[in-house]
Parts: C-alpha cells; structure tokens; sequence
C-alpha cells in the first residue's frame, strides 16, 4: 500500500472500520513511514477534539415544548400500508340504513400470497392501528381513508388481523374478523351495538 | 373482547411510548441539533421539527433500530431541508474578522489555540467548544452530519450510511475529508 492509499484509509483506520487485511495494511504503513504517521496523529487529536466537546443542554423543557407540539399536531398519522405493493385490497363499503344518520363500512384487507396459509394463526394487532380519533366518518370516501391509513407493518402469511370501526353517531360498532381459509374479502358479517 | 376500548388503549400506548422516547432523546437529540445548526434558536426548531416529524411517521418506526437513529436520520433530513429553504446559512469563517460591535475598536482577530503547547495556555473549555463550534459550521454541511454523527454521537458507519442514506464508501469518504477540513480550520498541526 502506497501513502496516497494509505491516506484515504487514515480516518477508517482511526474509528476501527477497515477489514482487517486493510487495517494491518496500514498499521504496519504508518508505522514505518513517518509522514502518514504525523497525518494519523493529527486526525486523531482532531477526533479527540470533537469527542471531548461538552454536551449542549437545552434551556427551558424542552420535552415539555416538543410534546406540546406533538399532541396538538393530533394522531399518527397512516401512510398507504407497504404491503400493497404484493397484496391487494378487496373494499367493500356497506350502507346501513337502520343505523339511521351514521354509515357503517368496511374495509378488509387482503393478503394474495399464493402459498397455503398456515392453521393456528393468531390474531395480531400492532400498536398503530386506527386511533380513537379515526372513529368511522359518515361518508364512505373518509371511510375508504380510515382504512388506507391503517398500517400492518410485518404483514405475513402467518398474521392476520382484524378491524373495529365504531359508528360515532350512535355509537354501534363493527368487528371484521378476516377469513383465514380464503381470501380475505370485507364483508360485513355483523353489526351490533356497543358501548 | 372490546375492540373498541383495544383500539383506544393502541392508540394511548402509541403515545405513551412516544412520550418516554421524547423524555429519553430529547438532550442528545438537541446536542445534535446545536452541533448542527450552531446556535440555540435553530437547534431548538429542528429538535423540536424532528420530534413532530418522528410522531407523524411512528407508525414506520422500525423498534429494530435505536430510535435514537431513527431520529437523527429524520433530523439529518430535516436539517438539509432546512437549509435548501435558506441560501444564505450563516456561518463564520475562522479567517474572517469578527466585528465586536464597539465603536472605536479594533476588530478582533479569531485566536486558534495552540494544540500542541503547554496544556496550561489551553483556553478555556467554553472557548475551546466555540472554536470547536465555529470550525464545525464552516463545514459543508455533508461532511458536517457524517464528522457530528461519527464523532460527537458515536455512531458507527454503517448507522451513519442509514441516517445519511448514502453508502458506506460515502460516509467514510465524507468523514475523512470533513476531518481533514476541520483540521485545517482548527490549525491542527501534524
């Protein structure tokens, strides 16, 4: 290895990321050569430098101001879920007239992997599902949102998961629970009131 | 089972979660952000902007990667985003003259310390951390984020390639010539 080489590895060398034919390579270059030595040494002091600056402390609470923001910003909000790209999304909206003013919908996902699903799966729930403020909207455009915001990351052959959307007029809920024997459509299979 | 109150009770500890995460990071993540920036204003802005960006996106929060991570490369973006809005970024270059204000006097000249001397001439700390400082803002601001990752926050290549979303040739390419820069800024003798 010649010192112009030498010289790109210097700073990798220092944070101990070079492979090791790379880093004997080098710790055997500077030991020999004085001039990629004193280069090593003086990027190290440069490092060091750096390393001993203090922390900088916020003034104020901070955590307090950032939480502040972040609550009055509202929900988490839910992107188009990954897995669409290899899966489709079977929506289908139900409008229930006797539940009078409110709408109920629906929305299923669907998983299309062409292997056979394995017996015995468990329902599973991620933490960022649909928020309580996410309660069903009386129309079935916001409906439809509701359900493209909802996330499964993770989603596999082995997981399945199932929807609740609670009507906010008259407070009645609607449980989709998947069908794990087939493909997974929306259907609505039962509404029935809750409180 | 009350899938309703589930759904309530995801979404509380959704927030739960993110609130300690908030109380956790919140000093580092503001260090970051001063290194960055240089100055109190801004780094609160892109702490605080950072956080709201995080909360906005958790939901695609890999629990896999220290959230630590996952915020700075959010605040790496932010930062660069930041900037393109604002051509002109403030910076002091350590050649330059620094204007004191006073009628009458002379402007003062930035001192680089010398390194290599009797550790009693060092300046004082504070001093020091503002030349320290001074040099880290005269950096492009790649080489800025790969130098402040790597060796304020302790990262390691392969985190920084992540939070920078660039290869890690490039980080280890930026951090070499962003050392080298603040050697020569900071007078650094070899």
């Amino acid at each position: 290895m010649n010192c112009r080489q030498v010289n790109h590895l210097l700073s990798a060398y220092i944070d101990g990321e070079l492979p090791g034919h790379d880093y004997r390579a080098v710790a055997t270059h500077i030991a020999n050569c004085s001039d990629c030595h004193s280069e090593y040494h003086s990027l190290v002091q440069t490092k060091r430098l750096l390393t001993a600056l203090r922390m900088k402390q916020p003034t104020g609470d901070l955590a307090a101001d950032v939480l502040a923001k972040v609550h009055a910003s509202g929900s988490v909000s839910r992107p188009k879920p990954a897995w669409t790209t290899r899966g489709m999304i079977y929506s289908n909206m139900l409008q229930a007239g006797f539940l009078g003013a409110g709408v109920i919908f629906l929305a299923g996902m669907i998983y299309t992997h062409s292997t056979p699903r394995p017996r015995g799966v468990s329902l599973q729930w991620h933490s960022s599902t649909v928020s309580s403020q996410d309660r069903l909207p009386d129309s079935p455009l916001a409906a439809q949102h509701v359900f493209s915001r909802v996330n499964f990351p993770g989603f596999g052959p082995q997981r399945s998961v199932s929807f609740t959307f609670i009507n906010p007029v008259n407070s009645s809920s609607y449980t989709q629970l998947p069908s794990l024997t087939s493909p997974l459509s929306a259907r609505a299979t039962s509404s029935h009131r809750s409180h | 089972m009350d899938f309703a109150k589930l759904l309530v009770s995801a979404n509380r500890s959704d927030r739960s979660e993110f609130d300690s995460l908030v109380h956790r990071c919140h000093r580092q993540a503001y260090n970051v952000a001063y290194r960055l920036t240089g100055n109190h204003a801004d780094a609160e802005d892109l702490t605080q902007e950072s956080f709201l960006r995080a909360f906005r996106f958790f939901d695609r929060y890999n629990r896999d990667m220290p959230f630590e991570n996952w915020l700075f490369r959010i605040m790496s973006r932010v930062f660069i985003d930041e900037l393109r809005k604002k051509p002109k970024h403030r910076s002091q270059s350590l050649d330059q003259p620094i204007s004191t204000g006073a009628t009458g006097e002379a402007e003062v000249q930035l001192e680089i310390p010398d390194f290599e001397g009797d550790p009693e001439r060092i300046i004082l700390r504070a001093e020091l951390d503002d030349y320290l400082q001074n040099a880290l803002l005269a950096l492009p601001e790649e080489f800025r984020i790969a130098v402040i990752l790597a060796d304020i926050e302790g990262m390691s290549y392969e985190e920084i390639s992540e939070a920078m979303s660039c290869s890690i040739g490039t980080v280890r390419s930026r951090l070499h010539r962003g050392r080298k820069l603040l050697r020569s800024k900071l007078g650094v003798g070899s």
